[in-house]
């Protein structure tokens, strides 16, 4: 059974339109969302989650086109804001929640405090970004929840505090039957842990693919403009002039035997798709 | 919902404490006063109407709101948090406005069951029409327009009060009614409650946060 089923998901605001989304999260996959600032990622997450209701489209979680209490459950959900009371402390969160969910797993919930290096008795408020979030994602993992969805959860945290996420978010998936929906600014924070990566722009998603595909089948192809001018059409997906000449962003099977193409960083393919796509 | 509700009573401990005080030097002086004692009987009520309005602007400044659509409850749910909080604050007002009356008519020595009886009832009614005018209008319009409406409020139900009273007696006016008709009168506010929880309900179904 898939984690998530997004077929044909289609929200329009003025100005602005999610268009005809559709993507798959099997079981116990990573699957990020990137995109530039407006460019649907948290339109996209709020119509998973039933926040605002789509034009069009249906929205599958762990089997159940509803989003029921029964299935919330089993969803651990990460919001950019968290979201947490301001004056509530930790334990308060923690009895909040454990008459919220059926499965409140409180000695996990105090572990992930105690490990976390997440204070008792101090109120939300006066968490650093980095707590906060940390706490969010304690409490998101604290009720055997089998899909994570996280919108920009790791974007205002440190290297240090990211890296700790990261690690609780790797021990998660690391079950079979776990998925992670998850958006972020911070590339390279889903190049380390994706399975798919999704590029969205405009409301639109431009590709949807296995990570490791993506690094194999494009690579950057640098020289003189000349040099780029000369290479097969079909083998060119965008090119933009550099300082030093010109550069293209590739697909490497259909590059002439012999070229010199460098590795791509999943960053550098998705601005590239965006600015000088075709 | 008993989340929910443990989350308001977390919040209202810390927030509200200043409206705990300030009902329980109204009781105080509801017992000792012999002065028109409407006022201090009222406003207590119109101070636990505004717990659930200030719960839910701290939701939305908390962004709560949003995180709560992320828990295991349905939107109904969310919203009947807010009524049940709103009828249990106002509950605990009433059995303390009954004592707080029964003692200062003992003192008095004109203890009368009927008109403690009626006072109850209307001030049941009381506490049961304002926040039933608020919420739906939250729910639709947001908390600053809530509140706009309450303070409306407040002078409407005190120039209702001046309306149905003449002199005072142990709420501090006599209320010129028989008791049936408080008994009407608590009937209606209970069907405008069920009403406007429905009504709020809907509003916050059909809202995108």
């Amino acid at each position: 059974m898939n984690a998530l089923d997004i077929q044909n998901l289609t929200k329009t605001y003025p100005g602005f339109t999610l268009d005809n989304v559709s993507l798959t999260i099997p079981g116990g996959c990573v699957l990020g969302l990137i995109g530039e600032n407006g460019a649907g990622k948290s339109t996209l997450i709020k119509s998973v989650l039933g926040m605002i209701r789509p034009d069009g489209g249906t929205v599958t979680i762990l089997g159940n086109e509803r989003r029921t209490p029964l299935v919330m459950e089993e969803v651990g959900v990460v919001l950019d804001e968290v979201g947490i009371p301001s004056c509530l402390t930790t334990a308060q969160v923690g009895k909040v929640m454990a008459a919220s969910f059926r499965n409140w797993d409180q000695a996990q919930y105090e572990r992930y405090l105690k490990a976390l290096a997440l204070p008792e008795k101090k109120e939300f408020k006066d968490f650093s970004k980095g707590m906060k979030m940390k706490l969010g994602i304690a409490v998101a993992l604290s009720h055997h929840a089998r899909l994570l969805i996280l919108d920009e959860a790791t974007s205002g945290l440190d290297p240090v505090v990211r890296d700790e996420v990261l690690e609780l978010l790797r021990s998660f998936v690391a079950q079979e039957d776990h998925a992670i929906l998850m958006s972020s600014h911070i590339v390279s924070d889903l190049e380390k842990l994706c399975d798919y990566i999704t590029f969205v722009h405009k409301g639109r998603l431009l590709l949807v693919e296995e990570k490791d595909r993506l690094l194999e089948e494009y690579g950057l192809f640098l020289g003189s403009q000349e040099d780029v001018d000369a290479l097969p059409e079909t083998a060119v997906r965008a090119r933009r002039a550099s300082p030093y000449g010109a550069e293209a962003l590739v697909l490497r099977e259909a590059m002439p035997q012999g070229s010199r193409v460098t590795p791509i960083s999943i960053e550098e393919l998705f601005v590239f798709m965006v600015k000088e796509g075709k | 919902m008993k989340g929910l509700l443990l989350k308001d009573w977390y919040q209202t401990l810390k927030y509200c404490r200043t409206y705990l005080i300030i009902v329980l030097v109204f009781m105080a002086l509801g017992v000792f006063s012999q002065e028109d004692l409407g006022f201090t009987v009222v406003y207590p009520f119109l101070l636990g109407a505004m717990i659930p309005v200030n719960m839910i602007s701290y939701d939305t400044a908390s962004h709560w709101e949003s995180m709560s659509l992320t828990l295991p409850y349905t939107r109904g749910q969310i919203v009947s948090g807010k009524y049940v909080l709103c009828l249990c604050l106002q509950g605990v007002l009433l059995v303390l406005t009954a004592l707080s009356q029964t003692v200062r008519m003992c003192m008095r020595g004109s203890f009368s069951p009927e008109s403690l009886g009626l006072t109850l009832l209307i001030l049941a009614a009381m506490a049961l029409i304002v926040p039933s005018l608020m919420l739906p209008v939250i729910y639709k319009l947001g908390v600053e327009k809530g509140r706009m409406l309450y303070l409306a409020f407040i002078g409407l139900t005190f120039a209702i009060v001046g309306i149905t009273a003449t002199n005072a007696d142990a709420v501090g006016v006599e209320l010129r009614m028989p008791v049936y008709a408080g008994v009407a009168v608590l009937g209606i506010a209970a069907a405008l409650f069920a009403a406007s929880w429905l009504l709020s309900i809907r509003f916050y179904s059909k809202r995108e946060l």
